[in-house]
């Protein structure tokens, strides 16, 4: 088995790839999908190998695409459906927040929603304040909907998998700034778990949980801590928002007495927010020192290039409040 | 009015314990069921609930301390922490912790180590409240310390310089404080390192006394389980079905121990260096290996009364309740005599150390097909029998080898000679 170097956009198409081809009832639909293989390019080669059956352009409606994929998942299929701009979600919410969450629920288990809505999330892109929104909290706060957002290629295939596999709706936030990043995926089929936390680099003074872009960046700053300050941060991949893998989150908060959240979302009611409620509630007396977010505020994100990325959390932005909370 | 709480009677023979840590300080508020104080004994760690409720107005016993049962460990009620209270004749006692509801998704610790604010305006983080009390150290002169220093904030890393010359601290994720502490070090010379927990601490000293102090002495014999197993294969199904567990071979050797004492009652005694106190009743030890994670002895009582079915019952109720962690400490003392039971794992014999006071441990190993020597009128025969050890340590103090021999020759015969169908027919 050897193992491929893949951009995470091409790991996109491998992970549909491998469901579409082990399933037959797994189809594949959104807007610019098929042929033109994706507005960012993510799903190049799907068409012309699975056909325009299984694989479907639509028109531009939100609540068409949801609205088709939820009836697909009731009636029988497999559906994956892409939401171009995550923001775009806002638009067909009824069917997120109201419908496909809540019909396992209302039906007393009669129907199921076996779907995965796939979408670009996420800033960084210089796409705008209506383009670039990093929501993941918009879907988590739903009950009866499960979140998910990878930050590698690897963990794209697999958690894809797990989304496709699962009985009920996910939510697959892919960062449309990492579609271009690289990284090593083995050959052969991968399935990863729902809910589960991955912890990425190893640390005893504190924990550092971060999501989708942020995960590098808080990787880069835990570097910088340990090399010029001697700060020695455990960094943690939340990966799954919905299910959370709290006992990683936990156990690591027991083992390093503190706890920083990276969050792209602005500040307000971020994912980050429950984390830190969480920790505060289980594990509150293992801390040694308050629960610091690291957020973008709360503001529409500009288009700008310098104002963007002022807005965004960098490396350096973590490292400078890490260092000054931590020798407070 | 003013209440004492007063260290439990945590079991009949504990006659103290190590007050671990307290969830209530000074000054709290206390209501009926809440967490008080944890209590740590050379069994068990436990958690103790307050019967009454109240104001905190005084903690006697700090963490840290051992208490005897019986002792005024705090005072609820009352106008100040300084005016010696007149106790009141209400003592707490122990309770099992509340069920948690179905709608707590997250669940707070209900423990309390203490306010923020220190003395001197000092404050101390959470982590360094809890290792305070835990580790019972004086956040006074920490403060203190820190203010000398210039600084406003006890943290964990204060508290471990403060603990230097002493012992490691602990330190126990609060999601696991019921739990006894298991600490992980780092790994040293290529090896992992264990820390071990009060209990295995507890049970490592009391297993090198015991080894130290009693004159040991093995004896084994060999038991043929042939007739007996052929009773047991016919009553298994019938039995399972009955009792929802399955018939093995150790309550059948438990009931033959308890009927072997009844001809040799200086086995089932206790030693005390100048006399020897012979038990009226056969309170049976059943050594359970918790996954290799650890061994508790759960004692089944007046064992001696118990017919086949009775006492299968009762051992597995009590190996039940250790495998899931439910054992009291009635449930680990007063034992009489011990049996240790190896046979799972295949093995021969097993020498095993004398749990003291007690005089002697049995031991029971595989029973297995074997060749045996087989004697009838008609001249000796090689046969395939069903045969196993079954062995005893005893300490020499107590009596002799032919006193024990004896007891293992009689112990011999009623496992192979009883008419154990009988015993199962009139009770199942």
């Amino acid at each position: 088995m050897g193992v491929a170097e893949l951009t995470y956009r091409d790991a996109v198409a491998r992970g549909i790839a491998q469901e579409m081809e082990r399933d037959s009832r797994v189809v594949f639909l959104g807007e610019d999908i098929a042929k033109a293989g994706g507005v960012f390019k993510a799903t190049v080669g799907l068409y012309e190998k699975f056909g325009p059956l299984r694989v479907r352009d639509t028109p531009i409606s939100e609540q068409a695409i949801l609205g088709a994929a939820m009836g697909a998942a009731m009636t029988g299929l497999r559906p994956i459906a892409e939401i171009m701009f995550a923001d775009f979600l806002a638009v067909c919410f009824d069917y997120v927040a109201n419908e496909m969450s809540k019909l396992r629920y209302m039906t007393n288990g009669q129907l199921a929603c076996p779907l995965v809505i796939r979408t670009g999330n996420g800033g960084g892109v210089r796409f705008g304040a209506q383009h670039s929104q990093s929501i993941e909290n918009w879907t988590m706060m739903i009950p009866g909907i499960k979140v998910v957002a990878p930050s590698s290629p690897v963990d794209v295939v697999g958690l894809m998998a797990a989304a496709v596999r699962d009985q009920d709706p996910v939510i697959f936030h892919e960062h449309k700034a990492l579609y271009a990043t690289k990284g090593e995926v083995p050959d052969g089929e991968i399935v990863d778990t729902l809910g589960t936390a991955k912890i990425l680099r190893a640390g005893s003074d504190c924990t550092i949980v971060a999501l989708a872009l942020m995960v590098s960046r808080a990787l880069e700053a835990a570097d910088t801590l340990k090399r010029e300050h001697g700060i020695d941060a455990e960094v943690i991949d939340a990966r799954s928002l919905v299910p959370l893998d709290t006992k990683t989150i936990l156990g690591s908060v027991a083992k390093t007495g503190r706890l920083f959240t990276v969050e792209e979302n602005p500040r307000l009611c971020g994912w980050g927010a429950e984390i830190a409620s969480i920790v505060a509630d289980e594990a509150f007396w293992d801390l040694d020192g308050p629960i610091v977010r690291i957020t973008t505020p709360h503001i529409p994100l500009p288009a700008a290039d310098h104002l963007e990325d002022l807005a965004l959390p960098s490396a350096a932005r973590i490292v400078d409040k890490i260092r000054r909370v931590m020798n407070g | 009015m003013t209440q004492t709480v007063i260290m439990p009677q945590l079991g009949e023979t504990v006659a103290e314990g190590k007050i671990l840590n307290w969830f209530k300080s000074v000054g709290d508020e206390v209501r009926e069921g809440d967490n008080l104080f944890e209590v740590e004994t050379d069994k068990v760690t436990l958690e103790v609930q307050s019967i009454i409720a109240g104001r905190l107005s005084e903690i006697r016993i700090g963490a840290g301390v051992v208490a005897k049962v019986g002792d005024i460990v705090a005072i609820v009620g009352g106008a100040a922490p300084s005016t010696a209270p007149k106790p009141a004749e209400t003592p707490a006692v122990l309770r099992t912790a509340p069920e948690r509801s179905p709608f707590e998704e997250v669940s707070t610790p209900v423990e309390n180590f203490g306010r923020a604010m220190g003395p001197d305006g000092v404050r101390a983080t959470p982590l360094a409240r809890r290792l305070i009390a835990q580790n019972g150290l004086d956040i006074g002169k920490l403060a203190a310390e820190a203010h000398r220093r210039g600084e406003h904030r006890i943290d964990e890393k204060a508290v471990r310089g403060a603990m230097v010359s002493q012992a490691e601290i602990v330190k126990t994720p609060t999601a696991t404080l019921a739990a006894a502490p298991v600490r992980r070090a780092a790994t040293v010379h290529g090896g992992d390192v264990i820390a071990l927990n009060a209990m295995r601490l507890r049970t490592a000293d009391r297993l090198a006394e015991n080894w130290r102090t009693i004159p040991h002495v093995f004896q084994a014999i060999e038991v043929d389980f042939t007739a007996l197993d052929r009773v047991r294969q016919q009553r298994k199904d019938g039995f399972r079905k009955t009792q929802d567990f399955s018939l093995t071979y150790l309550p059948f050797i438990a009931r033959a121990t308890c009927l072997a004492i009844q001809a040799f009652p200086q086995i089932n005694a206790r030693f005390t260096g100048d006399s020897l106190i012979l038990s009226r009743d056969v309170n049976l030890g059943i050594a359970v290996d918790l996954s290799h994670n650890g061994l508790v002895v759960p004692v089944v009582r007046n064992a001696g009364d118990l017919t086949l079915v009775g006492l299968a019952k009762a051992m597995n109720r009590q190996i039940d309740k250790a495998r899931t962690g439910k054992l009291t400490l009635d449930d680990l003392s007063g034992g009489t005599y011990s049996i240790s039971n190896n046979g799972a794992f295949g093995t021969t014999f097993t020498a095993p150390i004398i749990n003291a006071p007690q005089v002697a441990i049995l031991s029971t190993d595989a029973i297995k097909l074997k060749p045996a020597i087989v004697s009838t009128p008609q001249g000796d025969f090689v046969a395939a029998r069903l045969m196993g050890m079954v062995g005893q340590s005893f300490d020499h103090r107590a009596f002799d080898g032919a006193y024990s021999a004896a007891f293992l020759s009689e112990l011999k015969r009623i496992l192979e000679e009883r008419n154990w169908g009988d015993e199962l027919a009139e009770n199942s």
